[in-house]
């Protein structure tokens, strides 16, 4: 008796299974709005991920620059349209970070100076994102984080989840840029410091930040062209100042692995 | 029980009612339509980049009145030039009068003639290699005094030359390199954006003493230069030496060691060069190396005659250090490096070095060197006696996976040394008027049909006369020459290397080692 109980329910259990819902997106009849790699890397599900965390400081642009833009990347899936369609943008709360102020860290997705800019136009299926950052005065101390997810409306509705946000950690100083990954700190450049992410810059004249780091993404041959390069003139640095080697803001060394 | 009557006789009317229906099925039955497609020949052979496939091919149908459409498409059939396989529409026409741009390799060819009235199609295929002048030959690297280029002997039938083409970059790309001849070498894993993405293809390295060139070996054109190889082009042009080791493209370039880690991302750019420690010390590597697959590739620090080792994604060379056995020391040694390769590329890390003291010329070493755990080296040094012909060597060679013998010339002659049992034996005599310019241990071999006639073990010998050069390529048996040369190639210039290239030839088949 046991074993045809057994034999039921085994019988079932395909049924059951086969029945559960899967998670693909199914043309419904509006778009799906959904962030994801620059054009050039659409397609090659690798590249999926890399830029879904952008960091941005204004130490690098001139003192009287007051606001600077990052980009990120939406694809509008379901097929092209004759007539342009609004998205629309929320900001998400980050828990554990200092999050941005809309207004004050950056314009609103409401502002009116931006709202044009949120739209897919017609015949568009792709278009470039602006978040415009604003160079408050706090940016001097902290880095602050603004997260974003597309939201629904009348012409799109949210598509994977992993594909709907995207952050931008921003600042007005030398913060590490996302590209200095863990496993990039581990080949090539070492623990972050502000005061070894300046000698960079002023040793190479390169801006060491997000943009540039990221083509080490995508050519690691490149990093090691420029981490055999920093160790030189690292070498020549500290030969120039015998006894007093080149150390961090909490009082180390500062190395290239 | 009476509503299940009713059912049932409900569907019984349901039923009989639909049987009434009058069957006006179409039983005009025509037989299916056959279109039949000739004049196209099973396969082809072609120059790529040069040739055009002419093909005039006959479509007919069995149903009268059939209106044709057509197209011509291409795709690699053997999926390694293009790996994605795009397919390519040729033409749209019947008759196809098509160049073939096409990189060596296999592809195939499709026709298809579609009846535009019935909708029905037939599809022909046809294979299609594709080689190009440069396939297959004797790629000899020469100067004349100022200027290196290549020529190139086609082998038509067997390893004979037949037609020569002489200063074969120059004719493709419109220049020679500057400065006299330096080498050659193959490589397989080297990536470029050259056919349009990134991506590894069969590439040629040849280098002289100013000027490097990477080349397509399906075109032989010009990939990158000196100039546009580095991500920063270095300010002495002093190409040494450029080899393949362990998961790295490695150049010395005026004695400093830049690399290409070719199994990370990278787009074929050499990274800077690599520095002897954090204290910047000043090195200058010999040409010569010791690379094998599964270990760091040995270097030779001529300045300060100390060996180090180095890996594809190090920004720093890798200091040695003196395995308990070793009878030498492996920094420091004072030593002039006079010839460095390996037994065996496959195998564990085992070399022979010729060492000549810097301060007392007249000793000198053949040293054995193995390296087991890649960076601590067993040096065992044998000095030699100067009643030795090795003692006297000029140009040294090691027969690569095969006899433990090293080659080398005297004069104007060619001797083997058993590296065992230290036995010379002459093994050559030049004659007179000519000089020795190197000798080399090339190896292609194996089981393809195809290539029957042109696998060769060989001791290859240069020679200079007057202004030409003559490279005699021995059979090797045993370990010795045998008889008389398999063949001999003959140009102006003065030649340095020479390599047999066929599409047989992979990455693998010639050792990284001089």
């Amino acid at each position: 008796m046991k074993v045809r109980n057994l034999s039921y329910i085994l019988l079932a259990l395909p049924f059951m299974i086969g029945c559960k819902k899967n998670s693909y997106n199914f043309y419904e009849g509006i778009g799906i709005a959904q962030f994801g790699p620059t054009i050039n890397y659409l397609y090659q599900s690798y590249y999926d991920m890399t830029d879904t965390l952008k960091t941005y400081s204004f130490a690098y642009q001139a003192s009287n620059t007051t606001q600077d833009t990052v980009y990120f990347d939406l694809y509008a899936l379901g097929g092209i349209t004759n007539y342009d369609r609004p998205f629309k943008l929320k900001q998400v709360i980050v828990f554990g970070k200092e999050n941005a102020v809309p207004g004050v860290h950056y314009k609103a997705f409401d502002d009116p100076s931006v709202t044009q800019a949120y739209v897919v136009k017609a015949g568009e299926m792709h278009m470039r994102v602006p978040i415009v950052l604003l160079r408050d005065a706090s940016l001097k101390n902290k880095n602050v984080a603004l997260q974003i997810e597309v939201d629904v409306n009348e012409h799109f509705r949210r598509g994977e989840a992993n594909k709907i946000w995207r952050r931008v950690e921003f600042a007005d100083m030398l913060i590490r840029p996302n590209a200095w990954s863990d496993n990039h700190a581990t080949q090539f450049w070492g623990k972050y410091s502000q005061v070894k992410h300046q000698f960079m810059i002023d040793q190479t004249g390169e801006p060491w930040d997000e943009e540039f780091m990221t083509a080490f993404v995508y050519d690691l041959v490149f990093a090691v062209h420029w981490k055999g390069k920093l160790r030189g003139l690292l070498a020549e640095y500290n030969a120039a100042r015998p006894g007093n080697p080149l150390r961090d803001e909490d009082g180390e060394l500062v190395v290239f692995p | 029980m009476n509503k299940l009557i009713k059912y049932i006789m409900a569907l019984t009317i349901v039923g009989t009612t639909l049987s009434c229906y009058k069957d006006r099925g179409n039983y005009d039955y025509k037989d299916r339509e056959d279109i039949s497609i000739s004049g196209i020949e099973p396969s082809y052979t072609v120059i790529g980049y040069e040739e055009k496939l002419n093909i005039q091919p006959q479509v007919s149908s069995n149903y009268t009145g059939a209106d044709f459409e057509y197209f011509w498409g291409v795709y690699d059939g053997s999926g390694t030039v293009n790996a994605r396989r795009n397919y390519d529409t040729i033409a749209r026409t019947k008759d196809l009068d098509y160049r073939v741009d096409l990189p060596a390799g296999e592809w195939v060819i499709t026709f298809a003639a579609k009846n535009k009235i019935t909708g029905v199609a037939s599809i022909f295929r046809s294979n299609v290699s594709v080689v190009t002048r440069f396939t297959r030959g004797w790629y000899v690297i020469r100067d004349n005094g100022t200027n290196t280029d290549v020529d190139l002997f086609t082998t038509p039938t067997n390893l004979n030359p037949g037609v020569k083409y002489e200063g074969l970059f120059e004719m493709v790309n419109g220049r020679s390199l500057e400065g006299k001849s330096g080498s050659l070498a193959f490589f397989t894993t080297y990536r470029s954006d050259f056919t349009g993405s990134l991506q590894v293809g069969r590439t040629f390295m040849l280098w002289s003493e100013r000027d490097m060139a990477a080349v397509d070996l399906n075109t032989f054109q010009l990939i990158r230069d000196f100039n546009t190889i580095f991500y920063e082009t270095p300010a002495t042009r002093k190409p040494m030496s450029i080899n393949v080791g362990m998961n790295a493209i490695y150049m010395i370039n005026d004695g400093q060691l830049h690399s290409i880690h070719n199994i990370a991302s990278n787009k074929g750019y050499f990274a800077g060069a690599k520095i002897a420690d954090d204290q910047n010390t000043p090195y200058y590597l010999s040409k010569y190396y010791l690379a094998t697959l599964l270990h760091n590739t040995l270097f030779y620090d001529e300045l300060n005659s100390t060996f180090y080792s180095a890996t594809g994604n190090g920004s720093t060379l890798v200091k040695t250090t003196s395995a308990g056995a070793s009878k030498m020391p492996n920094a420091n040694i004072n030593k002039t490096l006079r010839y460095l390769g390996h037994k065996s590329y496959s195998a564990a890390m085992v070399g022979w070095a010729f060492l000549q003291d810097k301060t007392d010329p007249n000793l000198r070493i053949l040293a054995q060197i193995s390296a087991p755990n890649s960076n601590a080296l067993t040096i065992t040094p044998d000095t030699l006696l100067s009643t030795s012909n090795l003692y006297h060597a000029e140009k040294m060679t090691l027969l690569n996976g095969d006899e433990n013998l090293i080659y080398f010339s005297r004069g104007n002659q060619v001797w083997s040394r058993n590296l065992s049992n230290k036995n010379e034996v002459l093994q050559f005599t030049v004659p007179a008027g000519e000089t020795i310019s190197f000798i080399r241990h090339r190896k292609f071999t194996g089981s393809a049909a195809a290539e029957t006639n042109y696998y060769h073990n060989a001791v290859v010998v240069g020679t200079q006369v007057g202004n030409m050069y003559r490279i005699r390529v021995f059979n090797k048996v045993s370990g010795n020459i045998s008889g008389n040369p398999i063949t001999i190639l003959e140009g102006n210039g003065f030649a340095t290397d020479v390599m047999y290239m066929s599409p047989a030839v992979v990455g693998s088949t010639y050792q990284p080692t001089y």
